[in-house]
This record gives structure tokens, C-alpha cells and sequence, in this order.
């Protein structure tokens, strides 16, 4: 039967963002994206663009410079969307856990779907990662997904939400609602 | 007939005069009431299905000859005031070349004064367009810093000058063709001097020297005309000199027409003219002065051979290529304006010098519609100045914010330059066919053609680049939208309103399809824009990479190195050099 | 009648073409790539997610561009007049470039400039290359142009300056700084997304379409000759794309003008001489 909500998992485009990693995961991921293990057979893309992308796959222990810019993304995705968490740093921080600088993984942030083990993450679990992700957008609702921390008030217009100021900035207030 | 032709040519003086007497209120009522006969005649005119021709009276050419010698005599009088060499050295030297021929002028006489299709053609833009910068001037000049006296003599000056351009477009007499020439000069020189400061006296002095090369020419053309064909009358050479191998005069008059359409390396006086008042360029730019050398060269290319013809158009493509070139690297918005108006004139002067009823049509077309482009786009340009006070593209940011129906007629009138269905991408279409067609009897032909394809493909790049600045975020965006005074808006917006309606004139040349399907596009896209409402979707930031600030945008920039530019001025006068040489020797 | 169907199914076929594409620089890559109709897995999938737009007026423009160029391609298709319809194109092309500038976007702006200056490479050669129909046929009319005989040998030149347009015009390597993903994260068309952007991935489709019917003209009547012509130039246009290199966007206009316009100027004087 025909159904929009079957392409879902047919075609997943991803954005790639380092937040402080040593670069170990991003080139797995290169390396999945290349000929050799050729992550397009599954119809994924790298966009590099948030707003066209359905996963967000995310390297490094999230260091305190990156925290906002993570946030950011995050709300300029359209829902649905899943996060991928390449490498034990950006699970729990791995060898730089505990450190002044560094938030100890991801998901204090924004809420993570899959989690993917290794430094660095081998490409076949990076694969088989987002497999996993892409059978969990089909789950997923269109409504607005909220970061877990940095998140102001979503504002209601007449008839429209406005996203713009969703994404809030270190030191505000967290208006969770 | 001829009582509506003589109307149209003496009723502006006679405005000019009332201006000067009137007080402020009556004025601007007189101005409008005498631009709105004018174009009620212009329109009568047009529709004559016939031609007229007449002779003035004996008596009237005598103050024809004094009015000459009067116009001179000031020229000689301003190089000795404002201590300028080639000024008053140009005038003596006119002097002398006048007092010469027109004593050796032939007795026999034709008509002096000649209503053609052509004529009508320029009637309709020098009344319409000048009109509706005569209106906008009203305003304008209220705000300048000077006496009420100065401020009447501006608005008369107007006047005067449509006179003259009527009247220049229909004369068949090389000597009157002549007065008028020298009494645009005239007009032009007041105009930019009107501010009086140091810049705007220095390229006042400037424009004068230039334009009276272009009188020397004419002069050398009717002394060359009555030496070889013991006339001094347009038809009467152009029949005489048809087939004949000596073609100095009409040599001589495409020199007189090259200066006058400021073509690169004449370009510096019609760009110096941006120091007057707005109206000044406008009218300058669109229904007048820069104008008489498209139609001079119209009117004289039916006695043109095949290589001077070639020679005429390679100055007027090449021109256009390069002046567009220039215009890139600049970023004051008249200069910009200026040089693209200048390479639309060579554009202009290349299809005219091809005498085929077609290359006729499209110079028309060409000199028409960019006429009322132009001038809608000098009057934003002035609204720029008066009401956001910017001069600098670069300042121009973030003006659609405050006012995006006033960037919408700008990307219009851009636009209205470049794309379907409009009138000046009709005559570029036309011209890129002619040339097509030309080649093939003349291959050199295709340097031309090459030259034309390039620089409307730059003009295009050149009007579009800017929306950027428009939409850029602005330093001190903060200012609040304010409506602009309804007395700019509604010249600008007419002559925008011309615009589209003139679309429907290309229906002869186009197919139906051809001219409204892309009206349909563009009413479209206005349509949605307007009542396109997207509810119940989010809205959401622009991609900055993740941070929160915006960055600042630029344009982007393209340098044009000056010595590029030397040698594109020395190689359009060895090429004009080479028209003038080749009509001595063949 | 095969033609207005051809005309209405543009985008369909433009999509189907881009499923091929990526199958075959898959396999030129030594992998398996997509199935045929991801791109139109990719539509649904678009059309489904949750909408978002910045502001109304840069949406509508890229809705206008798609709305535009599927215009461009039904006078080009049904026989109107050449260098028409290569005006007419300029026109989706402003639209496209409108929509770049009214948002304030860095990336946005950038990509709209280098739309404008590419143009100045590609449209010239466009323009020559009707101008060469013109001498060879009579007339810009297409109807001549596909009822009279194959040109591809008169105009080798200008084949190859095509081919270069059609680098530049499709977004491929070495020429696709107008549209570079990893640099400036596709210029234009950054700021859609969801069902809005889909106009500008269906304008993408169409543009494919006018690039290869373009390149069919070359062929005239003869329908073998135009088969493989445009199979040759697909496989081509694909095979320089896997092999180079993205090249500077002031690079791309020395060697376009240099080359293209070059060529196709030779070309033209060419034939008045021979």
C-alpha cells in the first residue's frame, strides 16, 4: 500500500557535526559514506544542511564551545528526526570524561535515539547505527522535539510557531515548558 | 499639421518663461497642466498618418544665425570666465568655421523642418519621459539650498531643453540640426553647474568642452557636405551621397554623435553630470541629450556603405561591451546607472548603423524602452538620495526590509532592461538576429556580434549583483519604513506602469505566447508574493553554521584595473580615428 | 502529441534521469549505489516531513524558478524559437537568483553570486550556439531545427563548448562551484527545506531535461545519431564528473570564457568562412 510514511525509510539524508572530536569518528564516517562501504545503496546522503536533513549524526564529547552551536542545529532540523551518537566520547565522554572542559556526552543536551560504542566507531557499527536510526523515524512524530537544555519558549503567532528563538544561549534562563 | 508640429516646438519656451514669472503653487500647476498637453500632442502626433514637412521664414533664420552666433559668443564668454583653455579655444574655433560656412551656404532651400516615423517615435519619449521628470523635479528642487529665483530658472531650464529636443528631431537642416546641437551643450553645461560648488563648475566646464568637439564635428560635416555636395540638408546629402565613395560628412556627423552619447573615451562628461540635482541625470540619461546620437546615426546610416557601417558598429558594440565591464568595478548607484546607459547607447548606435528597416525598428525599440527604464531608475536612484539618504550601493543594505515595494520596483525596472517580455531585451533579441544576419554577407560582422552577446550578458550580471545590497543585513538597519512622498512615487511608478503596457507593442515581433507567457511569470510570482500567506508552517532562523549572530554580507567584488581601462579609451578612438580617416581617403 | 506528453512528463523523466545517474557513477566508482527511483523516494520523503520556511517571498521565488524553467523546457520542446527560449531561461535563472538574495543568508548570498557570475560563462555560449543554428538553418525556429539534417560535425567546437555549459549547468565536477556542497553547502538552496525545497530538487530534474534536449538539436532529424549522441554525452558529462576535481569559481571564469566562449566563437566564424 502506498504510504508517504514508508519513505521514510528509503531515503535519509544526514548532517555530520564534530562537536570536539578527534577527528577518529569523522573519517569512519567518511569512510561509510565512500565506495568501500557505500552507505548510499541505503539512499543516505551527507547534506551538510540541517534543514534538509533527518539524522543528525554527532562526533565528540560536546565541549563547552560547541554545546550552543549543537543545540542550534538541533531545533533547525524538521521533524522527524533521529540522533545518532558516534563514539564512546559523544556517549559519555570517553577518555575526556570528567574534564573542566567538556559536557561528558551528548544526551545532557539533546535526547540521542541510537548510541554507538568504539574509539573510534568502526564503520560497521557506524552502519549498522544508522540502520537503526532509519528504522526508528518511522516511529516518529512530526511534532517539535525539544532540546534538554539551552531551550527558550517555543513562541505560538496567530497562525504559525515561530522557531527562530528556540535555541537559547549559555547563561539564559531555560524556559522548559 | 504643421500648426500642432510648430505647438509642440514653441509651447515649451513659452513654459519656460511662465516658470520664471510664476510663484511656487501656479507653477507647479502650469507644469503639470503644460507637460500633460505636450503629451496629449506628442500622442496627436504619432497617430499622423502622414508626412509633414515645411520651411521656416526667411525672418526666422535670421535669428536662427544670431541665436548661433549668440550661443557661441556665451561659450567663448564661459572659457574666459571660468578660465578654461579648450573652452574658449573650441569656440574660436567654431566661430571661425561657422562665420565660414554659413557664409558660403547654397541658395537653393528644402524643408527645414522634416516629421518622419522617427521623429514621432522621439516625440512621444521626450515629452512623455521628460515630462514625467519635470513633475518629479518639481518636488525635488524645493529641497536644494538655494533662492526661489534659481529653483523657477531649473524647472524653465527643463522646459527649454524639451523644446529643444523636439525640435532637434525633426530639423533637416544641417545649420538648425547645428543650433540645436550647441543649445542641448547649453542646456546640459546650466544644468550640471546648477550647484555651483568647485566639482559641480569643473565638470560643467568639462561636459561644455566635450559637446563642442561634437559641434566641431557637425561643422567639419557641413563644410565637407558643401564642398562635395552643395548641400546642407539631411536628405538632400543622404540622396547625393548614396552610392557616392566619399563619405566624410557622414563621418564626421557619427563624430558629433559618438560625443554625444559620451561613448568610452568621451565617457567622463555624461558621468561628471551626477553631481547636479537627480532630475538633471534623469533626464539627461533617458529623454534627452544622450538620445540625439542614436538618432542621428539613425538618421544618417541610410547613406552609409557597408564598411563604414561595419565601422560604426564595431565602436557602438565594443562600447557596449566595455562601459558595462567598467560599470562592475563601481559602486556609487548613478555611476553605475551612468556607464550602463553609455554601453546601451553603443548598443543603440551599433543597430543603427545598419540600414535595414528591422535594425531600424530595433534602434527604436532600444531607444524607447530604455529610455523610460532608465529614467524610472534615475528617479529611484533620486528617492534613494532624498529619502534614505544613500548615494553608495554598499550603503544601500538592508533597504527591503523598510520598503520592499520600493526594491520591487527597482528589481522591475532591472528587469524591464534585461529580460522578456520587455521592450530592451526586445531590441537586444533583434539586434543579436540582425547581426546574425549581417555576418553572413559580412563575417567581420561576427566581432560585433560577440560584443554585444558579451556585454548584455554583464549588464545582466551588472543590475542583478546589486539586489544583494538591498537585502544584506544593514549596520543600522533600525530605521523605521516610512512611505515615500507620493510626489516621488508617482512619476517613478508611471513610468513603470509605461513599462509593462509596452510590452504589448513587441506583439508584432513576438508571438503571443512569446510576450505573455513570461507577463504571466512575472504577474505570478507578483501574485503570491502578495497573497501567498504560509499558515501553520514553521517559521525558522537562517543556517549560520550554528551561531547566533548574523554575519555582515558583501557583495561580491570585481576590480577592473585602470590600465585595462586606458587601453580600452585609446582603442575606441583609434577606432573612431579610423572612421573619420576611412571617409577621407576612400 | 508525444511532445506535450514529453513536455508534462518533464519532471518525471528529469527525475528517472537522475536515478540512472546515480547508478551510473556508482558502478563507474566500483559500487552499488541507489535504487533507480531514489530520487523519487527521496520526493515522498520530502514532501512528508514537517514544513518550515523563512519568510514567504523566498519561498515563493524558487516555486516561480521550478514553475519557470518547466516553461523554458515547453517552448524549447514544442518547437518555439531558440534564442527565445535561451532568453526566456535567463529569466528562470533571475528568479532562482532573487530567491538567493531575499533572505540573509551568507551562504544564500554567495551561492546567488556565483550564480551570477557563472552566468556569464555559460550564457554567451548558449547565445552562440543559437546564433550557429541561425547560420546553418536560416532561422532561430526549432521546428526547422529538428525537421532539417544532423549539424553535430559542423559544429564540433561548439559541441565541446556545450559540453562545458552543461558541466556547469548540471553542477558537476570540475565546474560546480555555483552550487558546491562541501563549500558553500549547495549556495541557493540552502535555506529550504521540506516540500518547499522539493520545487528546487524538481527544478534540478528539468534542468536536465533542457540540458539534454539542447544537446539533441545537434542531431536534427536523425534519431539514431540523437540517441547516441545523448547517451555519449551522459556517460561523458558523468565520467569528467567522478574524475576531477572541483576548480575555483575565478578559475571557472578564466577557463569558461577562455574555452567556451572561445570555442564556440571559432565555430561560429568557422562556418561563415567555410
Amino acid at each position: 500500500m502506498f504510504k508517504l510514511k514508508n519513505f521514510r525509510k528509503r531515503s535519509l539524508w544526514i548532517l555530520h557535526y564534530n562537536a570536539g572530536s578527534c577527528n577518529g569518528c569523522d573519517i569512519e564516517i567518511l569512510a561509510c559514506l565512500g565506495p568501500t562501504y557505500d552507505l548510499e545503496r541505503f539512499g543516505v546522503l551527507n547534506r551538510g544542511n540541517p534543514k534538509q536533513s533527518d539524522m543528525l549524526l554527532i562526533t565528540g564529547p560536546v565541549t563547552y564551545r560547541s554545546r550552543e552551536r549543537v543545540v542550534e542545529l538541533f531545533t533547525q532540523m524538521p521533524e522527524p528526526k533521529v540522533v545518532v551518537a558516534v563514539g564512546s566520547c559523544t556517549c559519555t565522554g570517553g577518555v575526556f570524561s570528567g574534564m573542566y572542559n567538556v559536557e561528558d556526552g551528548v544526551d545532557k543536551y539533546i535526547p540521542v535515539d541510537v548510541y554507538i560504542p568504539g574509539c573510534a566507531a568502526t564503520p560497521e557499527y557506524i552502519i549498522d547505527g544508522v540502520l537503526k536510526g532509519l528504522e526508528l523515524l518511522e516511529h516518529k512524530s512530526k511534532e517539535i522535539v525539544k532540546p534538554k537544555k539551552l531551550f527558550k519558549k517555543l513562541s505560538f503567532h496567530k497562525d504559525h510557531i515561530d522557531r527562530r528563538g528556540i535555541a537559547g544561549k549559555v547563561g539564559e534562563n531555560d524556559g522548559k515548558d | 499639421m504643421a500648426v500642432l508640429l510648430n505647438l509642440i516646438f514653441f509651447l515649451p519656451p513659452v513654459l519656460a518663461a511662465a516658470m520664471l514669472r510664476l510663484p511656487p503653487e501656479r507653477r507647479n500647476y502650469t507644469a503639470v497642466a503644460g507637460v500633460g498637453i505636450l503629451t496629449l500632442f506628442a500622442v496627436m502626433l504619432f497617430f499622423l498618418p502622414f508626412e509633414v514637412r515645411f520651411a521656416f521664414p526667411e525672418a526666422l533664420h535670421l535669428l536662427f544665425w544670431a541665436a548661433d552666433i549668440a550661443v557661441i559668443g556665451f561659450f567663448a564668454y564661459a572659457g574666459l570666465r571660468h578660465r578654461s583653455m579648450p573652452v574658449l579655444l573650441l569656440a574660436l574655433a567654431q566661430m571661425a568655421l561657422y562665420l565660414g560656412v554659413a557664409g558660403s551656404a547654397p541658395a537653393e532651400k528644402t524643408a527645414d523642418i522634416v516629421l518622419n516615423e522617427t521623429a514621432r517615435y522621439m516625440f512621444l519619449i521626450i515629452n512623455g519621459v521628460g515630462g514625467a521628470i519635470i513633475i518629479y523635479a518639481l518636488h525635488y528642487i524645493q529641497s536644494e539650498a538655494v533662492q526661489q529665483r534659481r529653483k523657477n530658472g531649473f524647472i524653465a531650464l527643463l522646459f527649454f531643453f524639451v523644446g529643444v529636443m523636439n525640435m532637434i528631431v525633426a530639423a533637416n537642416s544641417i545649420e538648425l540640426f547645428f543650433l540645436l546641437f550647441e543649445l542641448t551643450t547649453l542646456c546640459s553645461y546650466l544644468l550640471i553647474k546648477f550647484r555651483q560648488d568647485a566639482q559641480s563648475v569643473e565638470n560643467a566646464k568639462r561636459a561644455l568642452w566635450m559637446n563642442q568637439l561634437g559641434g566641431l564635428a557637425i561643422l567639419a560635416a557641413m563644410a565637407a557636405s558643401l564642398t562635395a555636395y552643395e548641400t546642407i540638408y539631411f536628405d538632400t546629402l543622404l540622396s547625393r551621397a548614396n552610392g557616392a565613395a566619399w563619405l566624410l560628412p557622414l563621418a564626421f556627423l557619427a563624430l558629433a554623435a559618438f560625443v554625444k552619447a559620451a561613448l568610452i573615451p568621451f565617457n567622463s562628461w555624461l558621468l561628471g553630470a551626477m553631481v547636479a540635482p537627480t532630475p538633471v541625470s534623469a533626464i539627461l540619461h533617458s529623454a534627452t541629450m544622450v538620445k540625439i546620437a542614436p538618432f542621428l546615426i539613425l538618421k544618417i546610416s541610410g547613406g552609409f556603405d557597408a564598411t563604414l557601417s561595419f565601422l560604426v558598429a564595431l565602436v557602438g558594440s565594443f562600447v557596449f561591451m566595455t562601459a558595462s565591464l567598467f560599470a562592475l568595478s563601481k559602486d556609487y548607484f548613478k555611476e553605475v546607472l551612468g556607464y550602463s546607459t553609455i554601453g546601451l547607447l553603443g548598443l543603440m548606435i551599433a543597430l543603427a548603423a545598419i540600414a535595414d528597416p528591422l535594425a531600424h525598428k530595433a534602434a527604436l525599440f532600444l531607444i524607447c524602452f530604455h529610455a523610460v527604464a532608465k529614467g524610472a531608475l534615475f528617479l529611484q536612484a533620486g528617492i534613494l538620495e532624498k529619502h534614505y539618504g544613500v548615494k553608495y550601493i554598499s550603503q544601500i543594505r538592508g533597504l527591503a526590509d523598510r520598503n520592499p515595494l520600493f526594491v520591487a520596483m527597482i528589481a522591475l525596472a532591472f528587469g524591464a532592461l534585461t529580460l522578456p517580455p520587455f521592450g530592451v531585451f526586445l531590441g537586444k533579441f533583434m539586434a543579436i538576429e540582425l547581426f546574425s544576419q549581417q555576418m553572413q554577407s559580412h563575417p567581420l560582422f561576427s566581432v560585433v556580434l560577440l560584443f554585444s552577446v558579451l556585454g548584455s550578458v554583464v549588464l545582466t550580471l551588472l543590475y542583478f549583483r546589486l539586489l544583494s545590497n538591498f537585502y544584506a543585513k544593514s549596520a543600522q538597519s533600525a530605521g523605521e519604513g516610512t512611505a515615500v512622498d507620493k510626489r516621488y512615487f508617482f512619476p517613478a511608478a508611471g513610468l513603470l506602469a509605461v513599462l509593462l503596457a509596452g510590452a504589448v507593442l513587441s506583439f508584432g515581433t513576438l508571438g503571443i505566447t512569446q510576450v505573455l507567457l513570461p507577463l504571466l511569470l512575472l504577474g505570478t510570482a507578483g501574485a503570491l508574493v502578495l497573497l501567498f500567506r504560509a499558515k501553520h508552517i514553521d517559521r525558522t532562523k537562517t543556517y549560520h553554521c550554528g551561531e547566533k549572530e548574523q554575519a555582515v554580507l558583501a557583495n561580491s567584488y570585481f576590480d577592473f584595473e585602470s590600465r585595462y581601462m586606458k587601453r580600452a579609451q585609446v582603442l575606441a578612438l583609434v577606432l573612431m580615428a579610423a572612421i573619420v580617416a576611412g571617409g577621407w581617403y576612400v | 502529441m508525444f511532445e506535450i506528453i514529453f513536455v508534462l512528463s518533464a519532471p518525471l523523466l528529469g527525475g528517472m534521469l537522475q536515478g540512472i545517474e546515480r547508478q551510473l557513477r556508482a558502478r563507474m566508482q566500483n559500487r552499488m549505489g541507489p535504487p533507480l527511483l531514489q530520487p523519487f523516494y527521496d520526493m515522498f520523503k520530502l514532501i512528508e516531513k514537517r514544513p518550515m520556511i523563512v519568510d514567504e517571498a523566498h519561498t515563493v521565488f524558487a516555486i516561480m524558478h521550478f514553475l519557470t524553467l518547466w516553461a523554458v523546457v515547453a517552448m524549447l520542446v514544442l518547437g518555439d524559437n531558440l534564442l527565445y527560449v535561451i532568453f526566456l531561461h535567463l529569466l528562470a535563472t533571475i528568479f532562482l537568483v532573487i530567491a538567493g538574495y531575499s533572505v540573509k543568508s551568507v551562504y544564500s548570498h554567495l551561492g546567488a553570486n556565483r550564480e551570477l557570475w557563472v552566468l556569464a560563462v555559460y550564457e554567451p555560449v548558449l547565445i552562440l550556439f543559437a546564433v550557429a543554428f541561425y547560420l546553418l538553418e536560416g532561422s532561430f525556429s526549432l521546428q526547422s531545427i529538428y525537421s532539417g539534417q544532423a549539424h553535430l560535425f559542423a559544429l564540433l567546437p561548439l559541441f565541446a563548448a556545450m559540453v562545458l555549459v552543461a558541466l556547469i549547468k548540471l553542477g558537476k565536477s570540475p565546474f560546480d562551484a555555483a552550487h558546491a556542497h562541501q563549500e558553500i553547502i549547495g549556495g541557493v538552496e540552502i535555506e529550504y527545506g521540506g516540500v518547499f525545497y522539493e520545487f528546487l530538487y524538481m527544478a534540478k530534474w528539468v534542468e536536465y531535461i533542457f540540458i539534454y534536449t539542447l544537446f539533441w538539436l545537434f542531431a536534427g532529424s536523425n534519431l539514431l545519431l540523437g540517441i547516441v549522441l545523448l547517451a555519449g554525452v551522459f556517460v561523458l558529462l558523468n565520467l569528467i564528473d567522478n574524475a576531477t576535481a572541483r576548480i575555483k569559481i575565478s578559475d571557472l571564469l578564466k577557463v569558461g570564457l577562455i574555452w567556451g566562449v572561445g570555442l564556440a566563437f571559432i565555430n561560429i566564424v568557422g562556418l561563415l568562412y567555410v
